[in-house]
């Protein structure tokens, strides 16, 4: 019996680690299963901690599985040392304060210091609201080549290693992903100064 | 290495922590002391948030897709590899693997689960693909330079697109399609309309629009849209379909891409 406990323990902690593996190498389908298994236990909780209606809740528990993948990405979470669910809830508690107090509408009173606040990164959302500021930016990424567009996304957003890269897209060495990645930064650079300068 | 590559490379360097203590306590004096250094800083940090921002709102509007399609399309349809989760979604009844739940029953059956792992890791090797080869396509029909108020009914449909608002460009864009008397015009716009349903994963009716542009005439988007299509059928788990789209590819346009990706679809068919 101790022996299929341990096995099953093993179990476990493999898928455990094997979703934030895949969550990390940004695997859509992987995400929208881990979505679609919590979304129904998130709904239930929220629904009997805040007064707010359930487009809220989803546009919320939504924004947290965003803000899981953006910190795991970061490496803000290195691994899952409590259960993937756990954290999930951790996070959209935080949000849904946040968001549930800059409407005033607080019916439950609860603070956000908890074990996780001062490590996660949640002004994502703020920096997306100010997205139209950055339209020039923007157009500027969009006049990139492809290739560019992928290896700059791959390294700044996927957050991949260089052999990751490397990997991916068939370069020779690690070297060669550095030069290709610095000198589509470059070329991005010399096409803002060009629009700023017009 | 030149002296911009040094700084893009040591801005990396500082931003992912890796300079020694010395290196960090002299980049930061020279942040204090150099403008153009800091100024030349700030832009990069500004691109890599735009970079971040992107991708964080590419993934948001996956997942808004994935609740709208439950919501508004015809249940019968969604017969996809990975169509699992998108029923979960909204079905409140459907029964959801909760490892910490399930102990007891994996207990019963370790090898039924094994089979089923093994099942679900073999499955999805297009999705995986797709999800690696996959990036939005840029409004590259229209620049929009000019304020909202004096734009053509155009250039206002093509803001929608350049905001990621697919659902509002969608329903924006059949209006300018029928309206409109140039057949390019009408292409590119049709174009357009099949990315912006793969955005929001309507995949098979992004098939429909593709593959009649495909048959059609020539068009300043052609490759691109064969690119697209090969990758709707990856993503509908029809490597076949994908694999001789991209084998009879013809155009400049994301060859290297092709080239990877065909090499990885053959390398899972010999395995």
């Amino acid at each position: 019996m101790y022996i299929v406990l341990v096995l099953l323990l093993a179990i476990v902690m493999m898928n455990e680690h094997e979703l934030f593996e895949q969550i990390k190498s940004n695997n859509r389908n992987a995400l929208s299963q881990f979505y679609a298994q919590q979304k129904d236990s998130f709904i239930s909780w929220a629904r009997t901690r805040f007064d707010v209606d359930d487009d809220t809740i989803t546009d919320v528990y939504q924004d947290s599985i965003v803000t899981l993948y953006h910190n795991i990405v970061q490496g803000k979470i290195t691994a899952f040392d409590v259960s993937p669910g756990a954290y999930l809830f951790g996070i959209a508690r935080n949000l849904m304060l946040k968001k549930v107090q800059s409407n005033k509408r607080l019916v439950l009173v609860e603070d956000t210091t908890d074990y996780m606040e001062g490590t996660l990164d949640y002004n994502i959302y703020d920096r997306i609201d100010e997205e139209h500021k950055k339209y020039e930016l923007r157009q500027a990424i969009a006049k990139l080549k492809d290739s560019c567009q992928q290896i700059l996304k791959m390294y700044y957003f996927q957050k991949f290693s260089t052999e990751s890269i490397m990997n991916r897209l068939n370069y020779s060495n690690t070297n060669v992903v550095k030069s290709r990645k610095n000198q589509c930064m470059k070329t991005l650079k010399s096409i803002l100064l060009v629009s700023k300068s017009k | 290495m030149s002296a911009s590559d040094y700084h893009i490379e040591l801005f990396d360097q500082f931003l992912e922590g890796v300079l020694s203590e010395k290196e960090h306590e002299n980049f930061l004096y020279r942040i204090e002391k150099d403008s153009e250094f800091k100024k030349s800083f700030e832009l990069h940090k500004q691109i890599i948030n735009s970079f971040e921002e992107d991708g964080n709102k590419d993934l948001k509007n996956f997942l808004v897709g994935l609740e709208n399609e439950n919501i508004i399309d015809n249940p019968t349809t969604i017969q996809q590899p990975d169509s699992t989760a998108k029923k979960l979604v909204n079905n409140p009844t459907a029964k959801v693997f909760k490892l910490n739940r399930m102990i007891p029953a994996i207990a019963a059956g370790l090898v039924l689960l094994f089979g089923a792992l093994f099942l679900f890791n073999s499955g999805n090797i297009e999705t995986d693909l797709f999800g690696q080869y996959y990036s939005s396509y840029p409004n590259d029909l229209t620049r929009i330079e000019r304020s909202e108020n004096i734009m053509t009914p155009i250039e206002k449909t093509m803001l929608s697109y350049s905001k990621k608002e697919y659902r509002a460009f969608t329903n924006q864009v059949d209006n300018l399609i029928s309206t409109s008397e140039s057949i390019d015009l009408k292409n590119e716009l049709l174009y357009f309309k099949g990315i912006a349903l793969m955005e929001t994963n309507q995949f098979q009716e992004a098939i429909t629009i593709l593959d009649k542009l495909s048959k059609g005439s020539e068009f300043e988007y052609s490759p691109q849209v064969n690119w697209y299509l090969a990758l709707c059928h990856l993503k509908e788990g029809d490597s076949a379909k994908a694999k001789s789209l991209l084998q009879n590819f013809k155009g400049d346009y994301k060859n290297q891409e092709i080239k990877n990706l065909l090499f990885s679809l053959e390398k899972e068919n010999s395995e």
